[in-house]
């Protein structure tokens, strides 16, 4: 792998290499489709040696974006740089250091992975046929790699599409929703593989719609909602962010519990339901709120986190009003 | 508005071209192209009979040919069914004078046999293939240039 | 390697792999010793076709009234199997953005994947051919040819004049493929990039065989794919052959130019 100036990357790559230049620069970009603006005037800066979460419900304009990264959609507006390298001009050149996949990676269903690679390294100026049989290891398809792609299972394609993503040699990844439609194994080996690759060097641009996914693996993050941006920067300023989150309380008497948790100082939005009690809160107020029902003689059966701060957040910000935006700007 | 004339003029100027190419045409098939032809490849396929026989390969003497359009009676063109009368003398100074048809497509060739089914179901064996084929002389494929120029003869 | 000959070479690659592709080319080897094998068989010969009626005369007529067959329908449609998918395949399967997304730009693609596909169209073209011709000598015979003109014509004069009859309709064939390709592009289905060349053919053909202006005529592909007659009269005559290879290069060279801006300039949005 090529590996990045000066870089020195930690869990989630929070680290960024000192090389001045972004990877990746968006700067105004726009792409509308009739009076629907996929991408309405996006400006995004995707640091050297970062894991770079690209966030949104679907719809939100994250696979535009990357298309437009990729040059496989002209935007209206704007214009996006790679490495310096202005991605319309030129635009196989600007291509060079980047691999990757938009959804699903696709292949030829007649035939076999290895023929599939080999064709890529033929249109590949770097790539070499020579590395296929280490990247099949690398993805656990050495033992299908003369299977024809047509009998894959969709995880056994996605697997395929990052080997054809690693011939490249790439200095910037990019993957969307790479854990898309994986099983609870699959998504397992991928993020372990995201964070291997970025503890090499590689720049990991990764769009998902899972806020934990994110949080898992990313240092940076921007979230986006109707094509634009709702917040952009590192992990650590989202989480900051992040205020009271919904609990979900069973008690042995959730009447009386529902009043207590009413009166209790830093809680909010008390609702009972038939599953239990709905309350908006922090670990602190809550800690001291069980203590309270506790010494009231009501038994507490469950207490549990439907959704961490973070997805809180991710909701407020992408379904929420325009004072959301405005926080995040 | 500079584009919208240059539209303009490129539409007109296509129109204009194609009203041109629609009315500036003589058919392909002319009788006179029917009549040259049919009498010149008659000839040779009468001294190609002679020659595929062993014998020396002389050409017919033709003193009239006459075709005439059996689809198009007005005009006396186009392609169908065509009538020909022919008159040669053979090498062997015998006069004939034979009615042929030819069935002349939209490509400018034909399928050309004598009404006299005698001879055109004649066979003949080939002294170089020893197989027997048809007369040559009794039926023929031919094709003409419909770019040659010749004009429509309209003699009745 | 540069960009265009990579493309090529993974074209060729991906047209042979296909199983449609190989049938094709396989069809078109065994079929005209069917047709011969069935002619040979009985009594009647197909006098209404050009050549038909020295089919059991010379193995030369058997490539030449193959070709009367070709011109018509066979080769308009061996053109469309072939290009009328090149790209609306990509676009079913969504392999675009993957092939997109390497080393090789837009031009590239467009370029090897003609370049790829006019290839085989006239690798076709030569199978067919000369299996027509091999089949015809080693069945009927090595034996002289009669001409249009009426004359008779060595067996070595007949090999050359089939070979240059096959040749003139190499470009009108691809000229097809250049509108199956463009129409491959605009709609990006494979079903309308082999049926509209296909019927656009058929329906040049029905215009042929009416009695209408011949001017249009002329200016059709059909016309074109028979002006290989002009060759073999005697004495030849080539204008209709000339005329016809400049109008097949005006069919080309459109249909290739449309074919490439929409290409260059589509965004590839699905897949």
């Amino acid at each position: 792998m090529t590996a990045q100036t000066t870089h020195t990357a930690g869990a989630g790559g929070s680290d960024v290499a000192e090389d001045p230049v972004p990877v990746v620069r968006a700067v105004g970009l726009v792409k509308r489709y009739g009076d629907l603006a996929a991408v309405d005037g996006v400006d995004l800066t995707v640091p050297a040696g970062a894991v770079y979460g690209l966030l949104g419900p679907n719809g939100a304009g994250k696979t535009t974006f990357m298309r437009i990264l990729f040059g496989l959609i002209r935007p209206d507006e704007g214009r996006i740089e790679l490495f310096g390298r202005s991605e319309l001009a030129g635009r196989v050149e600007a291509l060079e250091d980047v691999a990757g996949f938009v959804e699903t990676p696709r292949f030829y269903p007649y035939m076999s992975a290895r023929a599939n690679l080999e064709a890529l390294a033929t249109l590949d100026r770097r790539a070499s046929a020579d590395r296929i049989p280490e990247l099949l290891e690398q993805v656990e398809l050495t033992d299908r790699a003369r299977s024809k792609v047509g009998e894959f299972s969709y995880g056994m394609v996605q697997r395929l599409g990052v080997a054809a993503a690693l011939m490249r040699s790439p200095r910037l990844l990019v993957l969307d929703e790479p854990t898309n439609g994986l099983d609870p194994a699959g998504i397992r080996d991928m993020r372990a593989l995201i964070s291997r690759l970025a503890s090499t060097g590689i720049t990991v641009l990764l769009s998902s719609h899972n806020m934990l996914e994110v949080e898992e693996v990313c240092g940076h993050v921007a979230i986006m909602r109707r094509g634009r941006l709702a917040f952009d920067g590192s992990m650590a300023e989202l989480r900051a962010m992040a205020q009271d989150v919904e609990y979900r309380l069973v008690t042995g008497d959730d009447a009386r519990a529902a009043d207590v948790c009413r009166g209790a100082p830093g809680v909010s939005n008390v609702r009972t339901a038939t599953d239990g009690i709905r309350l908006d809160s922090r670990p602190g107020p809550v800690e001291a709120l069980t203590a309270r029902l506790g010494a009231m003689g009501i038994g507490i059966r469950q207490l549990e986190l439907p959704i961490t701060a973070l997805e809180t957040l991710f909701f407020r910000l992408t379904e929420g009003d325009a004072a959301g935006e405005a926080a995040a700007a | 508005m500079i584009r919208s004339v240059s539209r303009r003029a490129a539409v007109l100027a296509t129109l204009g071209a194609a009203v041109l190419l629609l009315t500036a045409c003589t058919p392909d098939t002319t009788r006179g192209r029917v009549e040259h032809d049919f009498a010149a490849t008659f000839s040779n396929q009468y001294a190609q009979s002679l020659q595929r026989q062993g014998k020396p390969a002389t050409r017919p003497k033709v003193t009239s040919t006459v075709c005439h359009s059996g689809t198009n009676l007005k005009k006396d063109s186009g392609p169908g069914t065509w009538s020909c009368e022919i008159k040669y003398t053979g090498p062997d100074g015998t006069r004939h004078d034979d009615n042929w048809v030819e069935l002349v497509d939209a490509l400018g060739c034909y399928q050309a046999f004598t009404q006299d089914d005698a001879k055109r179901f004649h066979k003949i064996v080939d002294v170089y293939s020893h197989k027997a084929i048809l007369d040559p002389a009794g039926s023929f494929d031919g094709c003409f240039d419909v770019y040659d120029g010749r004009k429509n003869v309209s003699k009745k | 390697m540069s960009p265009f000959a990579a493309v090529y070479r993974v074209e060729t690659r991906k047209l042979l792999a296909q199983t449609r592709v190989r049938a094709l080319l396989l069809f078109l080897l065994v079929v005209p010793w069917i047709y011969i094998g069935l002619i040979l068989h009985q009594d009647r010969l197909p006098l209404e076709t050009l050549y038909g009626r020295y089919l059991k005369d010379t193995g030369y007529a058997t490539p030449l009234a193959i070709l009367v067959y070709a011109s018509q329908w066979v080769l308009p449609l061996i053109a469309a199997l072939l290009a009328g998918d090149v790209f609306s395949s990509e676009d079913q399967l969504g392999t675009l953005k993957t092939i997109l997304t390497r080393s090789v730009g837009r031009t590239a693609v467009f370029w090897g994947k003609l370049a790829a596909v006019f290839s085989f169209t006239v690798l076709a073209i030569v199978i067919v051919a000369v299996s027509a011709t091999l089949a015809g000598v080693i069945t009927v015979g090595n034996d002289p040819l009669v001409d249009v003109g009426g004359h008779l014509r060595s067996a070595s004069s007949a090999a050359g004049l089939v070979a240059i009859s096959w040749a003139t309709v190499v470009l009108p064939t691809l000229a097809f493929g250049a509108i199956a390709m463009m129409v491959s592009i605009l709609t990006r289905s494979s079903v309308l990039g082999v049926i509209v060349p296909v019927v656009i053919g058929l329906v040049m053909q029905l215009y042929t065989f009416l009695n209408a202006w011949d001017t249009v005529r002329h200016l059709l592909l059909g016309w074109t794919m028979s002006a290989w007659r002009g060759v073999m009269d005697s004495p030849s005559y080539y204008t209709p052959l000339a005329r016809g290879l400049v109008v097949s290069a005006v069919y080309l060279v459109v249909a290739t130019t449309v074919a490439f801006v929409v290409f260059r300039r589509r965004d590839v949005a699905g897949g």
